[in-house]
């Protein structure tokens, strides 16, 4: 798809945002109050559901770990999840990948030392999928996790940023980021997936699978780490807000 | 068929291991781990499993490779005390790196060269490297009469056969004069005495397995000579 | 099989407090590679990689087959690795463990998504037959970055590959010999080299080209894929300790410059290769001529 049509003259995507436009993130903590935490994440098109079970003992005495719990992670694919309806086989190379991703990365934002020979496993639904389903399904975890009430050393909150490149003439910028981007967007654009952890934007995953110039690497990770941030303050806005209707329904607090 | 070169104590992460390359085209990596951890399923309680695991070097291991481990293991484990050995398992890699194989001209033509004898001569060196128990050693020569190939391992002091394997066409005499002139490759030369004698030149694949063997010890045990 | 043995408290504090006092175990800097050894095989397509004690065998093949029906323009480009026992005796055979998939994946993204091999060019017959091109990939001994080996194993096996020449007259397609016809090599795009970095510990230390006990301690680690054009064809940094984001440009920045070094050697040894087989094949030709 040629450049014009993912990013108009006027400087209008595909779906009529501007470059740095979230599109509305929805989210909601306690969906499914049987597991020990849940949320759902919708962020236009993709929706992504979590559910937290444990700390609990480990379903495996393999996966016991003396001095920290073991974070087991379950990522699956809707079969109505994409424009076909599609079954995808659990040994997917590119989903254990994923899963592996997702538990290296919480593996480290939990205190896992908190809960010794235990396990707390990470349920991941891809409902519905546009785009950005790995970070999707950080932030999704993350709520899940707080809603849990497991330990961590801070939010982690993740965005992609994919880099529509210059035309190349005289004058002309080298190219532009553009902000969480949609299936179309993804198919087509070198695109950085990246979550930070805590407020001082410390970056705990970086995903990029296409090439990408160096020079164009460094702005976009500036705005991923930038718009992380405010992916953060999302989630800290709901989570507050949730706290303080439990506390309303216990009547406790203002 | 003849050793054209062969190097010992290549790889680090393996308790013996040796690169081989014959004559015939073939290069090949044997690497031996163990004694080591047995799973439970084959642990024996009076002797070592043997296990040899043998790789191509494009694609995956399929019917050919297993049968070349299965001859493997039918030469080795006479060779190798198991018996010191019991609830431990003693593995033998085998890593194909060329192997030209001539394309069948003719009816005639005998069939290709196998990979018998040299994974079989890098195992044995890998093992001495490894420094495992070993009843003696062996050596495996390729003989080519006419239409028929033959692989014949003899025991290289006593001359003793160890294993044979025949392909192609060939008669009763044919095989009686490659098992003869197996045992001539593969035998070192002994004194009266018996102890093996040195000597530089010449020899078949035993004379040669004894060279690379004496290299190896003259490397390994530098330090005694204080320098 | 037994499992890899965590290095003991001992050797973790001495390895860690020497790192932390910018040594390293075997000398080197901390941005410094360990010695590189490339070598080619008899046959075109093979190479041996040796960084410091790890060790990588690369095999490229081709074979002609029809494409993907989804595909008809394109040749296929297939790479395989498989952890075996040789590598080190804690890799089961058959079973692909969790590192394994991974190591898979940023391979297989690092060289064949990254699209190094133009398999546009591998097309004979639209639609009917195209070159099948597969790269093995054969860990002959694990000490660290096996993925490092691995890419510089498979791309100089790529460039060093030579497939034969066809030719077609109508429906027929002939397949020359390799001595019938001058093979022809691959045509290669550009050439991804890895970098793999190991951060360790509270105040970060970052390492290149870390050894197996140095990737056994550290607290994460970042792989960076790129090109000598200076293009990034992947990043692959998955949990471990957070960094900052201007440290991670600076890594990737060093990376380069080992990317470039990488390549010229890469190129340097192919030259060398190509010198001796022009040599030897003179001195073969002038042989057969004196025997004339």
């Amino acid at each position: 798809m040629p450049r014009e049509e993912l990013l108009s003259p006027e400087g209008l995507r595909l779906d009529g945002r501007r470059w740095n436009n979230l599109r509305t993130l929805k989210l909601s903590l306690r969906t499914h109050p049987t597991s020990s935490g849940s949320a759902l994440l919708t962020s236009g098109h993709t929706s992504i559901l979590c559910l937290i079970h444990g700390p609990s003992e480990p379903s495996l005495r393999s996966k016991q770990q003396h001095d920290r719990c073991t974070i087991t992670v379950d990522l699956t694919y809707a079969p109505f999840s994409g424009t076909d309806r599609k079954r995808r086989n659990r040994t997917d190379k590119r989903i254990s990948e994923l899963r592996s991703v997702i538990q290296r990365t919480f593996s480290r934002a939990v205190m896992t030392h908190l809960h010794p020979r235990s396990e707390i496993t990470i349920t991941l639904l891809v409902l519905s999928q546009d785009g950005g389903v790995l970070a999707g399904c950080i932030n999704a975890a993350t709520l899940a996790l707080i809603d849990a009430g497991v330990p961590m050393w801070g939010y982690v909150a993740a965005v992609t940023v994919g880099w529509v490149p210059g035309q190349g003439g005289e004058g002309e910028e080298e190219g532009t980021p553009v902000l969480d981007v949609n299936n179309a967007e993804e198919g087509e654009l070198g695109v950085l997936t990246l979550a930070t952890m805590g407020d001082k934007g410390r970056v705990i995953l970086g995903m990029l699978e296409s090439r990408v110039r160096l020079e164009a690497v460094e702005g976009l990770m500036a705005v991923a780490v930038d718009s992380a941030g405010k992916v953060k303050d999302m989630m800290d806005e709901e989570v507050r807000r949730h706290g303080e209707a439990i506390a309303r329904a216990a009547g406790v607090g203002s | 068929m003849t050793i054209i070169s062969a190097t010992t104590t290549l790889l680090s992460r393996a308790d013996g291991s040796a690169q081989v390359t014959s004559s015939d085209g073939t290069t090949l990596i044997a690497s031996v781990s163990g004694p080591m951890e047995v799973r439970p399923r084959e642990e024996q309680p009076l002797r070592a499993y043997l296990e040899v695991l043998v790789r191509p070097v494009v694609g995956v291991a399929g019917t050919r490779e297993r049968l070349l481990e299965s001859q493997l293991v039918s030469c080795l484990t006479p060779i190798i005390r198991l018996e010191s050995y019991p609830r431990t398992c003693i593995q033998v890699n085998i890593q194909l790196l060329t192997h030209s194989r001539p394309i069948k001209t003719s009816r005639s033509s005998p069939p290709p060269p196998t990979i018998l004898s040299t994974a079989l001569n890098a195992s044995i060196l890998a093992l001495i490297d490894a420094s495992t128990a070993l009843r003696t050693t062996v050596a495996a020569t390729d003989i080519t009469i006419n239409k028929g190939r033959h692989t014949v391992v003899v025991d290289v002091f006593s001359g003793q056969l160890v294993f044979v394997d025949s392909e192609g066409e060939f008669t009763h005499e044919e095989l009686e004069e490659a098992l003869e002139r197996g045992k001539k490759e593969g035998m070192v030369r002994v004194d009266d005495g018996g102890d093996v004698m040195v000597v530089d030149e010449g020899g078949g694949v035993g004379e040669e397995i004894r060279r690379v063997v004496e290299e190896k010890v003259q490397r390994d045990l530098r330090w005694k000579d204080g320098k | 099989m037994p499992k890899e043995l965590d290095p003991s408290t001992n050797e973790k504090n001495f390895i860690l407090e020497s790192l932390y006092a910018g040594e390293r175990l075997d000398g080197r800097e901390l941005d410094a590679f360990r010695p590189l050894e490339l070598e080619f095989g008899e046959e075109y397509g093979l190479a041996d990689v040796r960084l410091g004690k790890t060790r990588v065998i690369a095999r490229v093949s081709a074979q002609v087959v029809q494409p993907f029906s989804d595909r008809p323009f394109d040749g296929i480009f297939t790479i395989t690795t498989e952890l075996g026992p040789m590598a080190s005796p804690g890799f089961e055979v058959g079973r692909q463990t969790e590192a394994e998939v991974l190591l898979a994946r940023l391979i297989e993204k690092s060289i064949r998504r990254s699209t190094a091999l133009d398999t546009e060019s591998l097309c004979i017959v639209a639609g009917q037959k195209c070159w099948q091109v597969r790269a093995d990939v054969h860990f002959l001994n694990h000490d660290g970055n096996m993925v490092d080996a691995a890419c510089i194993a498979v791309v100089a096996a790529l460039q060093h590959f030579r497939r034969p020449d066809v030719s077609i007259e109508g429906e027929t397609v002939t397949v020359h010999s390799m001595t019938e016809r001058v093979p022809v090599p691959l045509s290669i795009l550009h050439v991804p080299i890895c970098e793999g970095d190991g951060g360790d510990e509270a105040n970060v230390v970052t390492l290149i080209d870390a050894t197996l006990q140095e990737e056994q301690l550290r607290d994460g680690d970042m792989t960076v894929t790129m090109n000598k054009h200076g293009e990034v064809c992947q990043i692959s940094k998955a949990g471990g300790v957070p960094l900052d984001p201007i440290a991670m440009h600076r890594d990737m920045n060093l990376a380069f410059v080992k990317v470039k070094e990488i390549t010229a050697f890469i190129a340097k040894r192919l030259k060398e290769d190509e010198e001796k087989r022009v040599k030897r094949d003179n001195l073969l030709e002038s042989k057969a001529e004196n025997e004339r």
